[in-house]
């Protein structure tokens, strides 16, 4: 450990905790007709539920203790104290692995796929993104290359030169950075997702059939999403409610946790994440890439007229696909689940896998089935 | 033993499944539809296969002990990125590494009985199967707005088959399932269309292996 990384525990105050169950308490329910709904988002018999057990069932300690196993560490990365997890291998035999969450989740994510790739020789670093639960947010503009910088510098603060990075949702933005900016440092890429920014890049007017179905379900999607735009436009509003409510902020992200998934929703990984998002008051912070990076993209539009314009491949502004090896493994009940071909448009795919269950937090969903598709992209890249 | 189901998806004809206690073998017939088979062998291992289409019957062997199963497709869909001429009438291996099995780049876990359906959407999905609702419109007997050498080439393109070919296997088949029902040989031939009960009998002969005599006692 060098001089700019400290040790790092997770302890929230009795002072915290006691807040927290007082307002939970007094919590005063919306008045909704029906409460079994989803027609009008998140169900109140569901929030109901979760907000029940954090406050009678669900043991912070335990889990704060749990997590406390892990070793925590912040770093001075760009003048910021970035929160990271490290997993040693024993023996380090294999390319160092480093894991990137999305939103809302944290590092959190990958507590349970970390150990299965340290098992199998690989050395994992799991970075919080800026403004996520322990890591500082910028003062400047928060992008996507903002992180990606960040990461580059901690993974070489820890001395590893050359690494592998497995992603998904924000964090397939920030590896595709990565390898964009750094590509004689990244290894390989393995990612569960094909990067927002690049859909867009898409016209449906432009490209195969497949391809163009996959578009209209993404933008249909889009349509319904509206947490992404109300992040992306009126991030300080919605940040009062859910900033100065739990109730508000568990039923802000429980609802992705009920959408985005194939099964019951696990109301203690669940309340886990929601909990690190409160104890730290980062949601607000959490959010910033929705509305700052997408200022970055449309910055991108002066950069040249020599990158602009559509090409024949239905891309504009695209340079192609990346150099680095990249490996698909796609959940089924994620957001959506592109063809191999569109994802060829921007990536040397080497492995296109379709996992037979779980859904956007399949990290924490179905470990052993991501650790083993990631684990065998990377013996074949060896071989 | 072997069984079959039918399917609510629209690109499955049928999901079947075989196995049993004895070496044996049996007449697969005719079919005009691209199918994919799945082998559990005894050590547990498991085994797929790209079934192409056949215009004639064969003989397939099964041994003791290990399970099959796989879905016929219906004959308007097709596969995107094969080379259908050399697969014809062909039972191609494919790779299945850790329990996934690879199809046109793309990797799939291999599914069960049940799992097949999940299995053809995601295919779908990927672009890799594809139905072609001209061919399905037209094997329903409508008459696209397309010249007949148009419609030929679109019938080789989708299936690998000529559309007469197709015909004649689609009514072997209607046969077939009429003798097995009990029908006399030579009203079933004057119900499907054959000109009389000796061209009926060449036809399942070269696409079901077996005469109307045998079909009528339970082959």
């Amino acid at each position: 450990m060098d001089e700019n990384t400290r040790t790092f525990r997770i302890h929230v105050s009795d002072a915290d905790l006691d807040d927290l169950r007082s307002r939970l308490a007094r919590t005063r329910w919306p008045d909704v007709v029906d409460p079994d709904d989803t027609s009008g988002g998140v169900p109140l018999t569901l929030v109901r539920r979760l907000v029940e057990h954090w406050r009678d069932g669900y043991d912070w300690r335990a889990h704060e203790t749990a997590l406390n196993e892990l070793d925590h560490r912040l770093a001075r990365v760009g003048g910021l104290d970035l929160h990271h997890v490290v997993v040693p291998a024993e023996p380090p035999s294999g390319v160092p692995v480093v894991l990137l969450h999305g939103w809302p989740d944290s590092f959190y994510r990958y507590s349970r796929l970390a150990p299965l790739l340290a098992a199998a020789g690989h050395p994992v670093v799991i970075p919080s993104m800026p403004g996520f639960p322990f890591s500082e947010q910028p003062t400047a503009p928060m992008t996507v290359a903002l992180v990606a910088d960040l990461v580059h510098e901690l993974l070489g603060s820890l001395g590893h030169e050359r690494y592998a990075v497995h992603g998904g949702d924000w964090g397939s933005s920030v590896a595709e950075q990565l390898a964009t900016a750094h590509p004689e440092a990244v290894r390989a890429l393995h990612l569960t997702d094909v990067p927002v920014a690049d859909l867009f890049t898409l016209d449906p007017a432009e490209v195969g059939e497949v391809e163009r179905e996959f578009l209209e379900r993404t933008n249909a999607w889009a349509e319904e999403a509206s947490y992404y735009r109300v992040q992306g436009n009126d991030p300080n509003t919605l940040a009062f409610g859910l900033a100065d409510s739990p109730v508000g902020l568990a039923a802000w992200l429980v609802d992705k946790y009920q959408a985005w998934t194939d099964r019951e929703v696990d109301l203690d990984q669940t309340l886990t994440q929601i909990s690190l998002y409160w104890h730290t008051n980062t949601i607000r912070s959490s959010m910033r890439l929705y509305a700052e990076s997408f200022a970055e993209w449309s910055g991108t539009e002066d950069a040249g007229d020599d990158a602009a314009g559509t090409g024949d491949d239905g891309t504009w502004g695209g340079a192609g696909p990346l150099a680095v090896p990249t490996a698909f493994a796609l959940f089924p009940a994620d957001i959506g689940r592109p063809p191999r071909e569109l994802a060829e448009r921007f990536f040397d795919v080497r492995r296109f896998t379709l996992l037979p269950r779980g859904g956007h937090f399949g990290a924490l969903e179905e470990p052993e089935l991501l650790a083993e598709d990631l684990l065998g992209f990377l013996r074949e890249l060896d071989a | 033993m072997y069984e079959q189901r039918s399917s609510e998806h629209p690109f499955v004809r049928l999901v079947w499944r075989a196995g049993g206690q004895t070496d044996g073998e049996f007449t697969d017939a005719a079919n005009e539809c691209w199918g994919l088979a799945f082998t559990r062998h005894r050590d547990g291992r498991v085994g797929a296969e790209l079934i192409g289409p056949t215009a004639s019957a064969r003989r397939l062997d099964w041994r003791a002990g290990e399970s099959y199963w796989g879905v016929d497709l219906e004959s308007h869909v097709f596969w995107r990125g094969l080379d259908k001429p050399a697969l014809l009438g062909v039972l191609q291996p494919l790779p299945v590494e850790s329990g996934y099995v690879t199809l046109v780049g793309t990797r799939y876990l291999v599914p069960d009985h049940d799992g097949v359906e999940a299995l053809v959407e995601a295919l779908r999905e990927q672009g890799v199967l594809v139905g072609d609702p001209l061919v399905a419109r037209a094997l329903e007997g409508e008459q696209p707005a397309l010249s007949e050498r148009a419609l030929q080439r679109r019938f080789r393109q989708t299936t690998g088959l000529a559309r007469k070919r197709i015909e004649q296997v689609r009514r072997a088949r209607e046969a077939y399932r009429m003798l097995q029902q009990g029908m006399a040989p030579a009203e079933v031939a004057a119900a499907t269309g054959y000109a009389d009960q000796a061209h009926l009998s060449r036809s399942l002969r070269v696409f079901a292996g077996q005469t109307p005599r045998q079909i009528l006692l339970g082959g």
